[in-house]
């Protein structure tokens, strides 16, 4: 039995892959550079930051006309919409507008930007804006990528034990049942570490809004204001992409029981003063 | 590579670097211990040849002056730690660099490999710490480590395999490797 671990900084955070198979090692490090190239081929899709990914083409072009945009981009759209749809636009990914301010995101156009989901006219493969929005995938494509990794991993001639690929704590894994996880937290400058919980799903994912990494927000789509967050969320979901996403709408307060079940997932919330309570909402 | 065929657990190093007795004790006249958690990826020959494959590079004793220190400092806008660089070089021209990043809870020694014309060819992170506080304050969290000597609080903290949590930034890598290229830039091309 061999086992790999490789981290590296992709995503804004650090990404981190264990595998574990009954293969050589070179084999496993093979599988492991695979997914950290398709991981780098999703950020070179979705960065907000990066002025030439197709995410910044479709913000800069798609008020003007159609947008060619690849496999990929479609369907974080239109989970993203669909979401969106189910949340009465609590979810928006169009939130860019209101977060453009050069801290959380850049700035490129010195423009003001609607918020409105509904004005996203997304195609078989190109997608429209309607008004002049900017979208932004900050909180869909790392669960995104992290499933995208499972997709390739599961296509190859590999025996895996166990896979484990951690996007800065959107996490999945293949063998769950049973597995426990650590929920980082920050508390003033410290961080700090709560006894483990146990996976109830394959994907888990954590949020806490205005902490973290500066671009780890959650914005109340009607006043547009960014909504700081006293608790650390989780969702148990069994996408990494759902789980990522749930916690923006958990983190809001606005998720019902009935969205949280067509997803088969569980929320978790985690208080940052006192002593720490899980609750499986 | 003598961790190749170890499994994951032993593999990943995680070290309580205080025993939680120790740490109980502190925390209740009031000083707050740092606890280090720490994880390692991958050793030097394994990251050199996932980012160069098989090939000879040799080490290439660098020292920046006060004067380079303070240029690398003012285009990269990132504070230059060290005058050394661990910086290895192979026939092609090619850069191997072991270099660390300091952030304000992490500390992680990273490998990056610069190409003959200054592109960052490949990163790895080799090990990442991380340092804790306040969470021996709480009570319930020291109970965990009373009566337990420091091999089994090595035990519970190899459990804790996989961390989720708020996004953590990788903002002091990026700056780390502009620090790099930038040194690539001023220095490492012309020796």
């Amino acid at each position: 039995m061999a086992s790999c671990s490789r981290s590296k900084p992709l995503l804004g955070t650090f990404v981190e892959v264990d595998l574990v198979a009954d293969v050589d090692q070179p084999t496993l490090l093979e599988a492991s550079t695979r997914v950290f190239d398709r991981i780098t081929e999703i950020q070179g899709l979705m960065s907000f930051h990066d002025p030439d990914s197709e995410l910044s083409r479709v913000n800069r072009d798609a008020f003007k006309m159609d947008v060619p945009v690849s496999k990929d981009m479609r369907r974080v759209i239109a989970s993203a919409l669909e979401l969106s749809l189910r949340t009465n636009g609590h979810y928006d990914i169009s939130v860019a507008g209101a977060i453009t301010d050069g801290k959380v995101l850049p700035n490129r156009t010195q423009r003001h930007h609607p918020i409105d989901w509904q004005a996203i006219r997304l195609g078989e493969d190109f997608v429209r804006f309607e008004r002049d929005l900017q979208i932004d995938l900050g909180g869909i494509a790392k669960g995104f990528a992290v499933d995208c990794a499972f997709d390739l991993l599961a296509e190859l001639p590999i025996n895996f034990e166990q896979i484990v690929v951690n996007a800065g704590g959107d996490l999945r894994m293949f063998d769950w049942q049973d597995q426990e996880v650590t929920i980082r937290r920050r508390r003033r400058t410290v961080f700090v570490r709560q006894p483990m919980i146990t996976m109830r799903n394959r994907a888990l994912a954590c949020s806490r809004s205005g902490y973290g990494s500066p671009s780890s927000v959650a914005v109340d789509v009607s006043s547009g204001k960014i909504r700081r967050s006293s608790r650390t969320w989780g969702v148990f979901a069994p996408s990494c992409m759902m789980a990522d996403a749930l916690t923006k709408v958990v983190g809001l307060r606005v998720a019902s029981q009935h969205l949280i079940r067509h997803y088969n997932a569980q929320t978790i919330s985690i208080p940052n003063t006192g002593q720490a309570e899980l609750s499986i909402v | 590579m003598n961790s190749r065929s170890k499994p994951t657990q032993a593999k990943q190093s995680r070290r309580l670097l205080l025993k939680g007795g120790v740490a109980g004790l502190l925390a209740t006249i009031g000083i707050v211990p740092r606890i280090v958690w720490s994880k390692h990826y991958l050793d030097v020959d394994e990251a050199r040849n996932l980012i160069w494959g098989e090939g000879d590079f040799s080490p290439v004793p660098v020292e920046l002056s006060k004067e380079q220190m303070k240029s690398i400092r003012k285009t990269s806008k990132t504070r230059v730690r060290s005058k050394k660089i661990n910086a290895f070089r192979n026939e092609n021209g090619d850069w191997f660099i072991l270099d660390q990043v300091i952030g304000k809870h992490e500390n992680i020694d990273i490998a990056v490999g610069i190409d003959v014309a200054g592109k960052v060819r490949g990163i790895e992170v080799l090990e990442y710490r991380e340092s804790y506080g306040y969470e021996i304050m709480n009570p319930k969290w020291r109970a965990q480590f009373h009566g337990r000597d420091a091999s089994e609080v090595l035990k519970l903290d190899k459990q804790i395999r996989n961390i989720s949590g708020a996004t953590l930034s990788c903002r002091h890598i990026t700056d780390g490797i502009n620090r790099l290229t930038v040194t690539w830039e001023q220095v490492l091309q012309y020796i």
